[in-house]
C-alpha cells in the first residue's frame, strides 16, 4: 500500500493445486509498467523448458502499470502476457494489450497482476472479490459463448453489474490458436492467448474491488488531465460510454474534427473510426439492426481493418460479424485471427493458380462466396467450434491454415505477412529483438506527423523487417 | 472481502434531542453483523458500538473472525453543541437540549437555501469515472477510490448503457443536518453548499443513514462520513469530466 500508484500486491496462482500466494509488487517496480514486470515474473518462475503457451507449465499474466485505474488519462489499460502459441517455428514471449475495465478493478480488488500457472484439473473460473481469492466450478459454462458465460457468472456471484471479467468463448475453450480473451463486451486481449487460458481449463477471471490507489503527486495527474483536455480535444462530446478514466470515447474522435490519426490515447482510436465510416458511411454512433443488445459501438474486431472484406454485399454485417467473432471469443485485430484471415481467403478464392477449387471449397463450407451475408454469419461460428474441414483449416488462423495448404504457402503466406500487418511490427512478428518495439516502432509512430497507413511503405520498416529476419533465421 | 449490512435505528436530530437524557453516558446503537466471506468456509462478526457521551461521540468496531478478535476504538472529542435553529453553541448536550426546548418550542428549522447544484447529464456521461477518482483523490490526500468520492457511478451497466450518478441533491431541508450529533455539517456561506466538517464527523454514520438519496458515503480508512462539498465553489469533477457531463449550475441567477 505504501507505493504510490500500485495495490501493493500480485496474486499467483497454481492451478493444478488450486492454491494461491501474494507476491510483493515493491520486489519489481525496478522494471516499469505490466510488461516489464511481467518479464522479470517470466524470469523467475518461467521454465525454460516450456516451448509454448499450451504447456501447463507456462505463465499466463494479467498485469497493470502504475497509472492503472488512476484519474490520469487512458487509465483502462492492461496488459496480458504469456508466451505465444502461434509463431513459426518458434514461439516467443508475447503481450496483448486491452482497456476497459478489468485492469482498473482488478487494482482496487487489491492486486497489481495475476500470475496463472499450472492446469486446473477441472474447468474452473477465478474469483477475486476485495482480496479474496476464489476457485469456482465451472463446468456448466465452459462450452458457452462469452456473453453467455459473463451473465451466468455474474449472476452467480450475485448480479453485481460492477463485476469486471476476462472469459473466453468457444473457441478458447476448444484451444484454438485464434482464440482470444474478451473483458466485458468489446475489449479483447487477441494475440492468441484465448487457447492458453482454455489449456489450463480458465473460463474466466472475475473481480471486483473497493480499495483505492494511492498517488503520490496528484497536482501531476490534474495537470496532465488539464494539458489533455486543452490540446488533444477541445471539443467536448460524447456517445455511449468511455474505459475507466479514459477521456474520449475512441468513437468520437473523429467527429471532434481531429481526423484519423494514431499515437496517442490507447492507440487505436483511428482505427475504429476508419471502419465507422468506411462501412456505415457514418461517424456518429448508430445502433444497427444487428447486435442491439452486445454490439460494442467501437465494432470492434474486424470491422477495425477497412480491408477486410468479410461481406460486400449488405455492410452492415460487418458489425453482426464483429459481434459474432466477440460472441465465440475469435480475437479479430490479431496477426492469425479473422481479420486477416478474411483478406486472406478472399485472395486466395480469386488467385488464378488456385482455378476457383477454394472457392468451391469455401462454397461448400460455409454456404456462401466470401463477401455473402451466409458466409459471414457461419465463418465465426465453423471456425470457434471447429466444424466440418473449414473450421478445423481456420481455428488456429492464417499462418496455420496457409502451411495447411503447402501449395501456395510461400505466396500467401508471403501476401498476408503471415496473416499480419506489416506496421505491427511488434515482438510477435519479429519476435528475437523485444527491444526493436522500442526503438523503432514506439518512437515513429508517436511521431503526430506520420500517418500510419503510410507505415507498410515507410524505411523503417524494411529496417525492421531486416532486423527481424536476420533474428528470427539464424 | 465482505459485504456490509447496516443495521440502525432511524435518528433524527430532533429524536435525538428529545430522547438525549437516555442516550447521554449510554449506547445509543449496537449492531451485530453476520458477514459471510469465502463462501461457507469462514464467519466473521462485525459488532459496532457507538457511544455518545456528554462530550464526544465514541465508537468501538470489534471484528472476530476465526482465531482472531480485533477490536478498534475511535473517539472524538467534542468541543461544543450547535444549535439547528438559531446556531448558538453549547458546551454540553443537556445545555444544549433546555435552549431548544425553551427558544425554539414548536418552531421549525429553515435552512439557508443553496446557491448551486451540481447537474449531472446522463445523456453525456460516458461512465469513465474521472469525476469520482478525481474527486477521492483531491479530498483524501491522493487517494484514488471512485468508492469514496462525493461523486459516484452508482450503477453501471456497460452493456445496455444504464447508469445512474449519485451525489448530493442539496436539500432544502438535510436530513444528515438533522440526523447529524456533532453539529459536524454546515451550510457553507459562500456557496450554501451542505459540507461536512471532517474535524467534527465522528463516523457515526447517521447522516449517512439518513439520506435518503445516498449521496454520503462512509470512509473507512478515516473513519469520517464524506460528501459533495462543491469544492468551495469550483468543483474538480466537472472541472474534469471529459465529456461536459458535470456542470455547477446557478439556483439564484434564474436558473433551474
Amino acid at each position: 500500500m505504501s507505493i504510490g500508484g500500485y495495490a501493493g500486491k500480485i496474486l499467483f496462482v497454481d492451478l493444478t493445486n488450486g492454491t494461491f500466494s501474494d507476491l510483493n509488487t515493491s520486489d519489481y517496480t525496478d522494471y516499469i509498467g505490466g510488461k516489464g514486470m511481467a518479464l522479470r515474473l517470466q524470469w523467475e518462475f518461467g521454465n525454460p523448458e516450456v516451448k509454448d503457451g499450451f504447456d501447463p507449465r507456462s505463465l499466463l499474466m494479467f498485469m497493470t502499470g502504475p497509472l492503472s485505474g488512476t484519474p490520469s488519462p487512458t487509465s483502462g489499460r492492461m496488459v496480458v502476457c504469456y508466451k505465444q502459441v502461434a509463431n513459426d517455428p518458434k514461439c516467443w514471449w508475447s503481450h496483448s494489450g486491452t482497456g476497459g475495465w478489468f485492469g482498473p478493478e482488478m487494482k482496487f480488488a487489491g492486486y497489481d497482476g495475476i500470475v496463472l500457472q499450472g492446469k486446473s484439473p477441472t474447468p474452473v473460473y477465478l474469483w477475486i472479490n476485495d482480496g479474496t481469492v476464489e476457485l469456482r466450478d465451472a463446468t456448466a459454462y465452459w462450452d458457452k459463448d462469452t456473453y453467455t458465460t459473463q451473465d451466468s457468472i455474474r449472476a452467480e456471484l450475485g448480479g453485481d453489474t460492477k463485476i469486471r471479467m476476462g472469459v473466453i468463448g468457444q473457441a478458447g475453450s476448444n484451444k484454438s490458436k485464434s482464440a482470444c480473451i474478451l473483458f466485458d463486451v468489446s475489449h479483447a486481449a487477441g494475440q492468441n492467448c484465448g487457447g492458453i487460458m482454455g489449456s489450463k481449463n480458465l473460463k474466466a477471471v472475475a473481480v471486483r474491488g473497493t480499495q483505492g490507489i494511492k498517488i503520490a503527486d496528484p497536482e501531476a495527474i490534474l495537470a496532465i488531465r488539464d494539458w489533455h483536455s486543452n490540446t488533444l480535444l477541445p471539443v467536448k462530446i460524447s456517445h455511449g460510454y468511455s474505459c475507466f478514466g479514459c477521456s474520449y470515447p475512441c468513437h468520437t474522435y473523429a467527429t471532434a474534427g481531429k481526423g484519423p490519426r494514431g499515437g496517442n490515447f490507447c492507440g487505436w482510436a483511428n482505427s475504429y473510426n476508419w471502419s465507422r465510416v468506411a462501412y456505415l458511411g457514418d461517424s456518429e454512433l448508430k445502433k444497427t439492426a444487428y447486435g442491439d443488445y452486445y454490439l460494442d459501438p467501437m465494432l470492434y474486431t474486424s470491422t477495425y481493418n477497412p480491408q477486410s472484406k468479410v461481406s460486400t454485399e449488405e455492410p452492415e454485417i460487418i458489425p453482426e460479424f464483429s459481434k459474432l467473432m466477440d460472441y465465440y471469443g475469435i480475437a479479430g485485430y490479431d496477426m492469425i485471427g479473422m481479420r486477416t484471415a478474411g483478406n486472406w481467403i478472399m485472395a486466395l478464392s480469386h488467385d488464378p493458380i488456385m482455378e476457383g477449387k477454394f472457392m468451391d471449397f469455401l462454397v461448400a463450407e460455409t454456404g456462401g462466396a466470401p463477401g455473402s451475408t451466409t458466409y459471414a454469419q457461419n465463418v465465426p461460428r465453423l471456425t470457434a467450434l471447429k466444424l466440418g474441414k473449414f473450421g478445423k483449416l481456420m481455428a488456429d488462423g492464417v499462418l496455420f491454415a496457409a502451411m495447411e495448404l503447402r501449395d501456395n504457402y510461400a505466396e500467401y503466406g508471403l501476401t498476408a505477412k503471415q496473416g499480419q500487418f506489416a506496421w505491427e511490427c511488434y515482438e510477435r512478428i519479429y519476435p528475437k529483438n523485444y527491444a526493436v518495439e522500442h526503438h523503432f516502432y514506439r518512437p515513429t509512430c508517436a511521431n503526430p506527423k506520420w500517418d500510419i497507413r503510410d507505415i507498410e511503405q515507410s524505411p523503417v520498416t524494411e529496417m525492421l523487417v531486416g532486423i527481424g529476419t536476420r533474428d528470427t533465421m539464424s | 472481502m465482505t459485504e456490509r449490512e447496516k443495521i440502525s435505528k432511524e435518528l433524527s436530530r430532533r429524536e435525538f434531542l428529545k430522547d438525549a437524557g437516555l442516550l447521554v453516558g449510554g449506547t445509543a446503537i449496537g449492531s451485530t453483523v453476520l458477514l459471510a466471506a469465502c463462501g461457507d468456509a469462514e464467519i466473521v462478526t462485525e459488532t459496532t458500538t457507538k457511544t455518545v457521551t456528554e462530550t464526544g461521540g465514541l465508537t468501538t468496531v470489534t471484528t472476530t473472525g476465526p482465531g482472531s478478535t480485533e477490536t478498534t476504538t475511535f473517539t472524538q472529542e467534542i468541543s461544543s453543541f450547535v444549535c439547528p435553529y438559531c446556531g448558538s453553541e453549547f458546551d454540553t448536550l443537556s445545555e444544549l437540549k433546555d435552549h431548544v426546548e425553551t427558544e425554539h418550542a414548536g418552531e421549525p428549522v429553515k435552512y439557508a437555501p443553496a446557491k448551486f447544484i451540481l447537474q449531472h447529464d446522463n445523456a453525456k456521461c460516458s461512465m469513465c469515472q474521472i469525476c469520482a477518482s478525481i474527486c477521492s483523490m483531491v479530498h483524501f490526500d491522493g487517494m484514488a477510490n471512485p468508492q469514496l468520492g462525493g461523486i459516484r457511478l452508482t450503477k453501471a451497466d456497460y452493456v445496455n448503457r444504464v447508469l445512474e450518478v449519485t451525489t448530493c441533491r442539496q436539500c432544502e431541508a438535510p436530513s444528515c443536518i438533522q440526523a447529524c450529533m456533532f453539529g459536524a455539517i454546515s451550510i457553507d456561506e459562500t456557496t450554501g453548499a451542505r459540507v461536512i466538517d471532517l474535524d467534527k464527523c465522528t463516523g457515526c454514520r447517521q447522516c449517512e443513514q439518513a439520506c435518503p438519496f445516498g449521496a454520503i458515503v462512509f470512509n473507512e480508512d478515516i473513519n469520517k462520513c464524506f460528501k459533495c462539498d462543491q469544492c468551495g465553489g469550483e468543483p474538480a469533477c466537472a472541472k474534469y469530466c471529459p465529456t461536459g457531463a458535470l456542470s455547477l449550475v446557478s439556483l439564484t441567477e434564474g436558473g433551474a
